[in-house]
């Protein structure tokens, strides 16, 4: 029996997270409980990890799955930008999840230096209805294009949001399919971003579900 | 001796009961299972907990008490699943404690649904992290409860009124 500890997983930063799991300091389940953010009395045990920071020469095809990543997030991250110039009331859920691909591109190119795709803008657009010219104010000052371009009617709101949905559908199955064929330090990338995108896909047709009610 | 270190001891030899994992001895793996699947008790008792204090509010709680039910029997299959690939890998299933200290007291359907939101980001931690490790059927496994728990954490936080914007994480489990 060992004595139960509480541990806020809120309150443990990431290092000391990964610290825990790697076994470092061969903490017992004492911690590992408060982790889960329960605490429990007895067992013991740690997890070895055999990631605890950048990856180091990760294979050729770790590689390619990494940029494939990367180049799927850039991807997203330019379409929900577009998304947001052209249905203003949606601008707050399609930015925070280019928000969310964007910090997986980061996290890509910090993990897998090399990854990130050479032109980050090249955007898969949402749907040829809802893809505003490049001439589009970025901070919607009123341009001429700006008020063509922007459409908040529910038929062109649901077109883009079913065509991120397609995109985020996609770019999951991809994750997951090479989440399984990773090594490690990638596939706990993928596979966190294969949750992502799904969780998204059901964000977004929630929405949808509010715009055509 | 051990499986992994060959001798000429014939008792090194001799066939057991875990037979298959001695030969293709996975201790990391294992471990990352028996993480998984220490939290995912926990989430069992959680998630039960939160049903049953929301049970009795009425349909202002049928929500909350629908996706506690939900969540309960998602962790269910998911701990029945993680026994069975511990002891598949010649492992200890540690059995589930008689009981589990909350973080979060659900009292109230708002501090239920914060403690389901709780519960899936935590066992998402594990499954995360398992991922890394684990290789074959048992990643999969690992992947789809990890984003099991993405998208019930997710439900949780909405349902508590949380904007879509504010409800989901950039890299879950993380």
């Amino acid at each position: 029996m060992c004595k139960a500890a509480t541990v806020d997983p809120a309150n443990l930063t990431h290092a000391s997270r990964r610290r825990l799991l790697t076994g470092l300091t061969s903490l017992a389940l004492t911690g590992f409980a408060g982790f889960a953010g329960f605490e429990a009395a007895g067992c013991s045990t740690t997890v070895t990890t055999n990631r605890t920071g950048p990856a180091v020469g990760p294979d050729g095809d770790d590689r390619r799955a990494a940029r494939a990543a990367a180049v799927r997030a850039a991807a997203l991250a330019a379409a929900y930008r577009t998304a947001a110039e052209r249905h203003p009331s949606l601008r707050p859920l399609f930015d925070t999840l280019r928000a969310h691909h964007e910090v997986q591109l980061r996290t890509l190119a910090e993990q897998f230096p090399g990854s990130a795709p050479a032109t980050p803008t090249q955007a898969t657009t949402p749907t040829q209805a809802a893809t505003p010219t490049q001439a589009i104010g970025r901070d919607g000052a009123g341009t001429a294009g700006t008020a063509q371009l922007v459409n908040e009617s529910p038929t062109a709101r649901a077109a883009t949001l079913a065509s991120l949905t397609g995109m985020e559908g996609a770019a999951t199955n991809a994750a997951r399919t090479d989440c399984l064929r990773a090594g490690g330090p990638l596939a706990s990338l993928l596979a966190s971003m294969c949750a992502a995108g799904t969780a998204h896909a059901e964000l977004l047709a929630l929405a949808a579900s509010r715009v055509s009610g | 001796m051990t499986a992994d270190t060959p001798s000429g001891d014939p008792a090194s030899a001799t066939p057991t009961e875990s037979t298959a994992a001695t030969e293709h001895p996975d201790p990391a793996g294992v471990a990352a299972l028996v993480t998984m699947l220490t939290a995912t008790h926990a989430a069992v008792y959680a998630t039960a907990a939160a049903g049953g204090a929301v049970a009795p509010l009425g349909p202002a709680a049928a929500q909350a008490r629908e996706l506690a039910r939900l969540s309960c029997l998602a962790h269910q299959a998911l701990r029945d699943d993680l026994i069975t690939a511990i002891r598949a890998r010649g492992g200890d299933a540690p059995p589930a404690l008689p009981a589990y200290r909350l973080p979060v007291a659900p009292e109230g359907i708002g501090a239920a649904l914060a403690l389901l939101a709780r519960i899936e980001d935590a066992c998402a931690m594990a499954a995360h992290d398992a991922v890394a490790v684990l290789v074959g059927d048992v990643r999969a496994l690992a992947l789809d409860a990890l984003t099991g728990t993405a998208v019930r954490a997710q439900r949780a936080r909405i349902a508590a009124g949380m904007p879509l914007a504010a409800a989901s994480r950039a890299l879950p489990g993380t």
